[in-house]
Formats: C-alpha cells, sequence, structure tokens
C-alpha cells in the first residue's frame, strides 16, 4: 500500500480540498441566506437545525457532482503525474481503484449516518450499490477519454450519446415490433425485474465490466502529443 | 549494475516514421549526449524508454526485465522533460515532495541548496514560474532524485549562461558524489561536450552514430588548404561535408587518417569539436542521401 501512495493521495487531495471548497461555499451561501431572512421576516424563523441540514444537503449534493467529475476529468492527469513519479500503469491504476473505493465509502457512510428516516441494511446496500455502478462507470470513461487527444474527445463525447441514444430507440421500435409476449412470460419478466437479486447481480457485473474497462484503457495510456 | 538496452525500437505516429530500429545500450554510471536536429525522434525514444509511450516495434530491457510495467525497472529511471507532468497547483516543493514519494531518498539538502543558488522559490507554483526557472527546478529535482537513469530533455532549455554554467558545475559534483547515468538531450553540444562520454546521433530515424566522444573526435578531422590540394589528399576518404570559401576548401571527414599518406605543406589537419563532427556527420547524410 505505501507504493500506491502518490496518485493515491493526490487523488484523495484533490477530493477533500473539492468538498472543502464546495462545504465553505455553502456555509457563506447560507450564511446570507440567514441574514437576508432575519432582516426581512424576523429572526424567530432562522432554526440552526435548518441551517445546518440545508448547508449539509446543499454540499452534498454538490460534491457528489464534482466527486463524479474527478473521476471523468483527471484520470490522464493522474497517469502522467504517475509516469512521472516512476510507477507503471497497473499501480497507476490499483491506486486510482483504491482512492474510488475510499471516496465511496466515505460519501456513502455520511450520507447514511446523515440520513433522514429509518435505516434499512436492504436500501443502504441498494444505495451502495448504485453509487459504485455509476462511479466505476465515471471512472472507465475518463479512463477511456485519457486514451483520445483533446479534439477526439469532443467528437467521442458528441457521437457516443448519440449512438447510444439511437440503438436505445431502434431497440424499443424492434421490441415493439417483434416482442410480443405472452402473458405469463410478461408476468415472469416482471417478476425477475421486481426481484431485487436481479438488480444486484445486474450492478455488480456491470461494475466488474466497468473495473474491466477502466483497467484496459489505464494499461493503453500514453503520453499525449497535444 | 545492469545496462539499459534498447532493442529494434520503432515508433511510428499514424503514417509518419519517427524512429526505425534503433538500437543502443545505456551503461551504468555514464554521462551520454543524445543528438539529434528537431524532429529526430530524441523526446519521442526518451518517453519510449521511460515507458510513458509504447514502440511501434522493439523493446527496452533492463537487467532481465523489460522496462515495459515492470516496477523496480521504473524506479530506476527519472526523465525530466519540458512536457508539464504535474498538475497546475504543483509547487516547485510539491514536486520534490511527489519525487520523494514516487522514487524515496530524495536529497532536499542537495534541493534547497540548488534551489537557493538558482534563485528559485520552493512555495512558487511550477505554473508561475518563468520557462528558465521551470527547466531550473526540474534540472534541481532530477539530480536531487533517487533513481540509476537519468534523462534530460532539454535541460538547458530557457537557462541563461549562468545557471547553464552552475548547471554543468552542479552536474559533474553530484556524479562525483554518486555516480550514476545521465543522458542529456541537447542542442548546446559545444557546452556539453566536456561534460559526456559517449554520444548518440538521431537522424532521419536513424541512429548513425553511437561512440565514445573521445573515439569520435580522434579521427573526426577538419582539412583544409587550396581546392586542388584538399581534394587531392582526400581522394579515398568518405568526406561527410565541405566548405568552399574563394580557393580556400575546408573538408570534413571522420575516419582514421593513414599514417602512410603524407599531408600536403599548403594543407592544415585539425581535429573537430562535437558540434562539428555532429554537423559533419547529419549534414554528410543528407547530402550523400540527396
Amino acid at each position: 500500500m505505501n507504493k500506491l501512495t502518490v496518485i493515491y493521495r493526490q487523488s484523495l487531495r484533490r477530493f477533500f480540498v473539492s468538498v472543502g471548497i464546495v462545504a465553505l461555499t455553502f456555509a457563506i451561501l447560507q450564511l446570507l441566506s440567514v441574514l437576508m431572512t432575519g432582516f426581512t421576516d424576523g429572526w424567530r424563523f432562522v432554526r440552526l437545525n435548518d441551517i445546518v441540514s440545508g448547508w449539509f444537503a446543499g454540499t452534498w449534493s454538490v460534491a457528489v457532482l464534482i466527486y463524479g467529475f474527478l473521476y471523468l476529468a483527471f484520470s490522464y492527469s493522474d497517469f502522467k503525474l504517475g509516469m512521472q513519479s516512476g510507477q507503471t500503469r497497473q499501480r497507476i491504476w490499483l491506486s486510482e481503484i483504491a482512492s474510488l473505493a475510499t471516496t465511496t465509502l466515505l460519501m456513502w457512510l455520511v450520507w447514511e449516518l446523515t440520513a433522514h428516516g429509518s435505516f434499512s441494511w436492504e436500501s443502504a446496500f441498494s444505495a451502495l450499490l448504485m453509487i459504485v455502478c455509476m462511479m466505476t462507470m465515471v471512472f472507465a470513461i475518463g479512463s477511456g477519454f485519457a486514451l483520445l487527444p483533446r479534439k477526439w474527445k469532443i467528437v467521442v463525447a458528441i457521437a457516443l450519446p448519440t449512438i447510444f441514444v439511437f440503438l436505445m430507440i431502434q431497440l424499443a421500435q424492434l421490441m415493439i415490433k417483434y416482442f410480443q409476449p405472452g402473458h405469463n412470460t410478461l408476468v415472469t419478466l416482471v417478476n425477475i425485474a421486481s426481484w431485487q437479486g436481479t438488480w444486484i447481480i445486474f450492478g455488480l457485473l456491470w461494475s466488474a465490466v466497468m473495473i474491466g474497462l477502466s483497467y484496459v484503457f489505464t494499461m493503453h495510456m500514453q503520453l499525449r502529443r497535444d | 549494475m545492469e545496462a539499459l538496452k534498447i532493442n529494434g525500437v520503432s515508433k511510428r505516429f499514424g503514417r509518419t516514421q519517427i524512429l526505425d530500429d534503433i538500437s543502443l545500450t545505456i551503461q551504468p554510471q555514464t554521462i551520454y549526449a543524445l543528438l539529434g536536429e528537431n524532429g529526430a525522434g530524441k523526446s519521442t525514444l526518451l518517453n519510449i524508454i521511460n515507458d510513458r509511450n509504447f514502440p511501434s516495434k522493439g523493446e527496452v530491457v533492463l537487467g532481465d526485465h523489460e522496462v515495459h510495467n515492470h516496477y523496480p525497472s521504473l524506479q530506476r529511471l527519472y526523465l525530466m522533460s519540458d512536457s508539464n507532468m504535474y498538475g497546475k497547483r504543483t509547487s516547485v516543493s510539491g514536486m520534490f515532495q511527489l519525487a520523494d514519494e514516487g522514487y524515496g531518498h530524495f536529497d532536499y539538502e542537495l534541493a534547497h541548496r540548488l534551489t537557493k543558488a538558482f534563485g528559485v522559490n520552493e512555495h512558487a507554483r511550477l505554473s508561475n514560474l518563468s520557462t528558465g526557472l521551470t527547466t531550473a527546478a526540474k534540472i534541481t529535482c532530477a539530480l536531487c532524485v533517487n533513481a540509476d537513469f537519468i534523462f534530460l530533455d532539454e535541460p538547458m532549455l530557457g537557462l541563461d549562461a549562468n545557471h547553464r554554467n552552475r548547471f554543468y558545475r552542479e552536474l559533474m559534483k553530484t556524479y562525483e558524489q554518486r555516480p550514476r547515468t545521465f543522458v542529456i538531450s541537447s542542442h548546446i553540444i559545444n557546452e556539453i561536450q566536456s561534460l559526456v562520454e559517449h554520444v548518440f546521433v538521431l537522424h532521419d530515424h536513424h541512429l548513425i552514430a553511437d561512440e565514445d566522444v573521445e573515439n569520435l573526435l580522434n579521427r573526426a578531422y577538419t582539412i583544409s588548404g587550396p581546392a586542388d590540394a584538399v581534394d587531392q589528399y582526400t581522394q579515398a576518404m568518405k568526406v561527410l561535408d565541405q566548405q568552399t570559401v574563394g580557393k580556400i576548401k575546408t573538408a570534413y571527414v571522420i575516419e582514421k587518417l593513414d599514417d602512410q599518406q603524407p599531408i600536403p605543406d599548403d594543407v592544415t589537419v585539425t581535429h573537430m569539436n562535437l558540434q562539428q563532427a555532429y554537423l559533419a556527420l547529419t549534414n554528410g547524410e543528407d547530402e550523400i542521401n540527396e
């Protein structure tokens, strides 16, 4: 683990700095909002509990977005830093996975500890799986983009979603045209879809594929000329 | 200690051939010069050696292991280049810290001394420094890092004469204290001639010279005098380059002179310096190809 530190530490530092900036920004905004409420509606409407929960909700929701963006945007920077520090591609990837796992667990823990309402292991696990699916996908996309020069990044960023939407429409049209299931088949399909195990298996498979893709992409990264 | 071997490395970027079947050996504890014109493929070769780029063909081997994705090998190689490998907010001291985390045992004492000597503020961000000071900071890092093979790609970029002189002195000082391999890729050939022991010359995608500087210069001659006399004297030699001013001709040859062949009285034979030898090798190649 000691040898994974360069990228791992850099990644965590970046994460905490980003979350810190978001938290500070929201604290200032929240303070301004409190002052405005106090002056216009009277100070009796200002409650500390609301202020803290509002600050936390705002910080957390933006932090989640930033957290995703970090793994989308910084794969190539991490690669360059790793190569300059005498790391192999494999170690760079392992460090990124380790930092992804740490930040994911941290975000999930904070969310679960501060979530309102009753706690259940089932929903907590579902939330974790959902975050893992999202983050591994973002990481795989980020690693894939790191292979492309700037110009091609823009082309692919536009082309890929277009292709995805086109394929989805085609698939939907084909299903409407050719797939007319009987009642029993439909019931079976609904049962499969509503069984939580299906989504867990799908989520785990999805994450495994994304992690595999990120590995392949990282192993093919090179210093670009742009 | 093991040598670093580059075996049959070729590199293409799309349809453009950058390197064609380059093979060379880099010995431990030796200072090398890597010379070549702009676009000759020096940086590409250094990037391939350091596993930053993949070769289209060939391999780089350190001891018994291919360098590609081999951690113990990569831990022994360090490349300083003008590429921006650090984050935008990285400071000079942050760069040192990263080198320490990556390679271990970073020589902070020397680093502090060098930054002071070069006038580099360690708290400044790399992105805020001038080209010369950025190079000075990177040089400092390269001289203090714990690696056995240190590759310096254009280490004099933007440095003034004073800073260049300081760099040469510090390089020799650190080399004497802890001998390790330095490969210096540069266009300022005259200034590094006294530092380097061996030279590699890349030209037209190929390695055209791989020789000890002393050996190369011992058989690199400038032959000048009246055109007829020079032509007659160099008749059996391979003249790499020549210049004629009025009736005086200067021919450049890199080969052992025949001791039996007397030198005419009006012909002067002198040894070339490294820059002249490099120009003769590269210009000569062009003329032969033409």
